[in-house]
């Protein structure tokens, strides 16, 4: 009878919680019908989404705490914004932009793995600031502070949104589908106890370099994508500052939540236009948010909405 | 060909030396147990054999191949299995997840690919010979501690090692789980060789084929657990050197100082104090006395509050103090001689004197303080971690001291002390009682122990199980150690 | 040439006396409160345009050196006890409600200070130039050098005379012991957070007239301070004096020979230092 009635509950709660992601779903598919600005916002946050959701990964199911996620951001976006001014096609550049920051991540990833806790905190957002530096000064390449723009190339709004959140939700029911695997789960372990790990035979440095390069493949697709959406680039895209956006998003949702990402970007992407449009004062908002949610919402918004509405605690 | 070899093995961490020249051969399929006081360096062999340390000289030879300097990963995957002490495993993820984990590592599968969110039938039967059949779909953090020790010899065994390290298997349990785990051991497949390290050594020995005892990095004696039991030089190592027992007896005992009732703390998830009731008087030296690993040191952290009271309640002059931090309890009158010494780094041997006696005052000064250890005069300016052990010791007592407490708790202070310092310590411990401190005192080195204190406790996995005086204590003590 | 060189070395020690004003203060309280401050910038912009603000009010440079420290420290203090108290031992958290309060304090200067660029004149008795023969250098600038040297030897001899001194760096080495000898540790960090956040306010009264004032300044500015802890060593004055000249000499001279790479190589240094010796070129291994 108890086990019954256990199962009943998880299936209610189950089923909540399914809906609440194709309520998220809906959400981003809404704006189509409205186009225009909305709709614009809505690819920002599918494409910011998509690098939440890569450090969602990092961070809550690595426990790798990177503040340098802007690099692969912004390589992402000036590899596609590079490729395009060369004359290469379209499909070339979009896949140039994770390659590139791939190649990226695993320079770095080589001395990164070699410390831990705090000191890849800095580290991260040492390697970042190199490639702002790189980004601000080289302007040849990247015309400098003035920033890279894309004339010329006209790709449909709604195709363009289509696309966004397309890949976001198969990178999502991909991801997840890898965490069920021995390598996610190894993964997970890696987090968890990493001695322990070690001593069961795993050469665990390669399980985080790996991880490192597939999110930060993730994060220069969502860069390119970025650079397309917007048809801008500026060096200010890699500022260390930016790091904070994916990270805000993921502590909005919860750092253990793919879904709960998805959730923080649609919420902070919103949440900001609509505080810029009566006033200047966004990063006032965005800090006190931050710290808000470090004082009392811990785990995040998306999970207390989900116990909130679905009676128990969903994974991933 | 032995299952394991180890030659020559010595490990030094900076100057302290953890092994010194440390051989044996283990058979396959044998049963080997490693005994040896705390600070013998059977943790630091295990990591070296373990490949988690390199041994600073020496070979480690496993099957035959030599594994010496190689990361622990690779050792595992040639065929080692270990446990650990303090081990959560993967308290997130489920039972038999974690057990799936150590197999796929064994088979070089975890980086695979392919969803798995059943259980194989191979990790099904390894749970079922351990006895967690019935929590496979229990998170890891949910387990009892007893549960958690089988969940972690689970995860051994899925790999089918040829030689599998047991570091304290038994360690913080008591009871039906201490049984229970204990014969799991006892009933392993006769075909791995085991090595197993443990402090309960009625246990050890009922396991061992062969004993290896240990003794500040070095192996005293070696042989069948029975020969060991007998052997007198062992005997001394445990329960120290003969001394005479010059125990001034205390008329009238004064009042009450100090008392704990149905104390219980821990680390982690780990409950390692359950229930202690203990007793000092104005004017004692009581101690503390129990193997590694019974409680010791925890108890004197409770007491100093620096780690806080699972239940019960502490005492000091009638006033309730288990609520109150550390630095509340130092002022009413605590103070706290630590185990390990724990000088500062960075500061001087003067600097820390004059700093733990600023805003003090009473007997005991800085310059009656350098009076009476006239080697820190001598030293003063030098950094305090860099004095030997037998100043810093020295320095330990002194800085208690100068906060001029009512009670002087002492933790473990001829750990790593040559015999000569050794008795230098007892000296001032006399000296102390007979200035009309009182002390509580936690000592491995019994006979020392016993040659100052007025009353002794014994600690056994966590409670207090014998109470009484020095002279009653000795067959008491030696009955316990090993069951002579 | 060689007086350009010279020049050049003067500058770079007086922007690396800046530097050390900041790095002291988040070594500090790292070391004792065991918190990276990535709002640490902030309270520097929050100092220079006190600063700027008390200066022309009160018509003194020199009564707002004194005051700002005070009213940035007492910020500090408020934010260490109601903000970062909870998180002990939680690094991610306290990083991220640092860099949250820097967001805010940032832009709530902005929004008092608007967003154009100041320059801060430096006080009358400092301005205009000093001749040394036929070597001609600006008074400003050898002040702020002066001012480090001496704060870096008044710390140091704060640190190593005082029982305050003491106490700090007891509880930098082990706070749990130094609570069993009647220090509290909590009270030490507050007030080690306070006087932190007090020299980066210092900091930028000081530096005002040196880096004009902007909104970004902050992130900047946290960043060297960062920079300067991670190569100098955390936890260890020494450390923030020594790395912040380093820094100060690699960014002067590199902005005059290499102006290109000489950010990159400053963050390439950093990182090398982070990745081979955590504990800074000077610093001591943290527990």
């Amino acid at each position: 009878m108890a086990d019954l009635l256990r199962e009943a509950r998880l299936g209610v709660a189950g089923r909540r919680q399914t809906l609440l992601r194709w309520g998220l779903v809906g959400v981003l598919l809404l704006p189509l019908l409205l186009g225009g600005y909305p709709l614009y916002l809505a690819t920002e946050a599918a494409l910011l989404g998509l690098a939440a959701v890569a450090l969602s990964l990092l961070l809550g199911h690595g426990g790798v705490p990177s503040l340098g996620q802007a690099a692969f951001l912004g390589l992402g976006a000036y590899a596609l914004g590079l490729a395009l001014k060369a004359g290469l096609p379209l499909w070339l550049a979009l896949l140039l932009a994770p390659l590139a920051s791939a190649a990226l991540a695993l320079l770095t990833g080589l001395l990164v793995f070699r410390t831990h806790g705090i000191f890849i905190l800095m580290l991260t957002l040492a390697f970042g600031q190199m490639v702002y530096s790189a980004a601000h000064k080289w302007t040849a390449l990247t015309g400098g502070d003035d920033g890279l723009s894309l004339s010329g190339l006209t790709v449909s709004q709604v195709v363009l949104h289509l696309v966004a959140v397309g890949v976001l939700l198969a990178v999502v029911s991909g991801l997840r589908a890898l965490l069920q695997t021995p390598y996610g789960k190894t993964l997970e372990a890696i987090r968890q106890n990493e001695e322990k790990t070690r001593s069961l035979g795993v050469p665990t440095f390669y399980y985080k370099l790996s991880m490192y390069l597939l999110t930060a493949a993730i994060t220069g697709l969502a860069g390119g994508g970025l650079a397309l959406h917007r048809g801008f680039i500026s060096p200010h895209d890699l500022f260390w500052l930016t790091s904070a956006t994916p990270m805000v998003m993921v502590l909005l949702g919860g750092s253990r939540g793919l879904w709960g990402a998805v959730f923080g970007a649609l919420l902070y992407t919103f949440v900001q236009a609509w505080v810029s449009s009566f006033t200047d004062l966004w990063g006032l908002f965005v800090g006190g948010l931050l710290v808000l949610t470090v004082l009392f919402a811990r785990e995040g918004l998306w999970p207390l909405l989900e116990r909130y509405l679905g009676g128990n605690r969903g994974r991933a | 060909m032995a299952a394991l070899k180890v030659e020559g093995v010595s490990k030094a961490f900076g100057g302290l030396l953890a092994l010194a020249g440390v051989s044996l051969e283990v058979a396959p399929g044998e049963r080997r147990a490693i005994i040896g006081p705390n600070g013998a360096g059977k943790s630091t062999l295990f990591k070296v054999i373990a490949g988690e340390l390199r041994p600073s000289q020496g070979r480690v030879i496993l099957q035959g191949r030599e594994v010496s300097g190689m990361s622990q990963e690779r050792v595992a995957l040639l065929g080692l299995g270990r446990t650990f002490q303090r081990s959560n495993a993967f308290p997130e993820l489920l039972v038999w997840e974690n057990v799936a984990l150590a197999r796929w590592a064994a088979l070089g599968q975890s980086a695979s690919l392919s969803r798995c969110l059943v259980p194989e039938p191979e990790v099904r039967r390894v749970l079922e010979q351990v006895g967690l059949a019935e929590r496979l779909h229990v998170a890891a953090s949910q387990l009892s501690h007893g549960e958690k020790r089988q969940l972690e010899i689970a995860m051994a065994l899925v790999q089918k090692p040829a030689v599998l390290l047991l570091d304290e298997p038994l360690a913080g349990l008591s009871g039906a789980e201490r049984e229970r785990i204990g014969e799991l051991i006892l009933a392993l497949d006769s075909q791995m060789t085991v090595l197993l390290v443990e402090h309960d050594l009625e246990y050890a020995l009922r396991f061992a084929q062969r004993v290896t005892v240990l003794h500040q990095g070095q192996v005293i004696a070696e042989g069948e657990p029975e020969e060991i039991r007998r052997n007198p030089q062992v005997q001394a190592v445990y329960v120290g050197a003969s001394w005479t027992l010059e125990t001034p007896a205390v008329a009238t005992r004064g009042a009450e100082l100090l008392r704990s009732e149905g104390v219980g703390a821990g680390y982690g998830a780990m409950q390692v104090l359950s229930g202690v009731r203990l007793e000092v008087a104005q004017g004692e030296v009581v101690a503390l006395l129990g193997r590694n690993g019974m409680g010791k040191t925890t108890l004197l952290s409770a007491l100093m509050g620096l780690l806080p009271l699972w239940e019960g309640e502490v005492f000091f002059q009638g006033q309730a103090i288990g609520h109150l931090p550390s630095h509340c309890r130092a002022a009413l009158g605590l103070a706290l001689v630590p185990q390990g010494r724990r000088m500062f780094d960075g500061l001087s041997a003067e600097e820390e004197l004059r700093m733990a006696a600023w805003g003090q005052s009473g007997r005991w000064t800085v310059e009656r303080v350098l009076e009476v250890f006239p080697r820190l005069a001598e030293r003063r300016q030098s950094s305090s971690r860099a004095l030997s052990g037998g100043e810093q010791q020295m320095l330990a007592i002194a800085r208690a001291l100068l906060r001029n407490p009512r009670l002087v708790l002492m933790d473990e202070p001829t750990e790593g002390l040559s015999p000569l310092m050794v008795r230098q310590v007892a000296e001032i411990i006399r000296t102390l009682k007979a200035e009309g401190e009182t002390v509580l005192l936690a000592e491995q080195n019994v006979q020392m122990a016993l040659s100052v204190a007025d009353r002794v406790y014994i600690l056994e996995h966590g409670r207090v199980v014998w109470e009484g005086r020095p002279q009653e204590a000795s067959q008491a003590v030696l009955h316990r150690y090993l069951g002579v | 040439m060689a007086l350009l060189f010279l020049t050049q070395l003067l500058n770079s020690l007086a922007f690396a006396m800046l530097l050390f004003l900041l790095a002291l203060g988040l070594s500090l309280i790292f070391g004792v409160a065991r918190v990276i401050n990535l709002a640490h910038g902030a309270f520097y912009l929050l100092g220079a345009y006190l600063g700027l603000a008390l200066g022309s009010s009160l018509s003194s440079f020199w009564v707002a050196l004194g005051l700002v420290p005070l009213l940035v420290g007492l910020l500090g203090v408020l934010v260490e006890r109601f903000l970062l108290r909870g998180l002990h031992g939680q690094e991610l958290e306290q990083v991220l409600i640092t860099i949250g309060l820097g967001f805010v304090l940032a832009d709530l200067l902005r929004a008092f200070f608007g967003a154009a660029i100041r320059s801060v004149p430096p006080p009358a008795e400092l301005a205009g130039p000093l001749l040394l023969g036929s070597f001609v250098y600006p008074k400003y600038p050898l002040f702020v050098l002066i001012m480090g040297v001496l704060l870096f030897l008044l710390v140091r001899l704060l640190l190593t005379k005082t029982p305050f001194g003491v106490q700090v760096r007891a509880v930098t080495a082990d706070p749990g012991m130094a609570s069993t000898l009647g220090i509290q540790p909590a009270r030490v960090s507050l007030l080690t957070f306070g006087i932190g956040t007090a020299l980066a306010g210092m900091g930028g009264v000081v530096g005002a007239p040196m880096i004009a004032l902007a909104p970004g300044l902050d992130a900047q500015m946290t960043l060297f301070a960062l920079i300067v802890v991670v190569i100098g060593g955390l936890g260890r004055i020494e450390g923030a004096f020594w790395g912040a000249i380093l820094v100060g000499l690699v960014d002067g001279f590199g902005r005059l020979f290499l102006p290109q790479l000489a950010m990159f190589l400053i963050f390439a240094l950093m990182a090398l230092v982070l990745a081979l010796r955590p504990e800074g070129l000077l610093g001591r291994r943290m527990a």
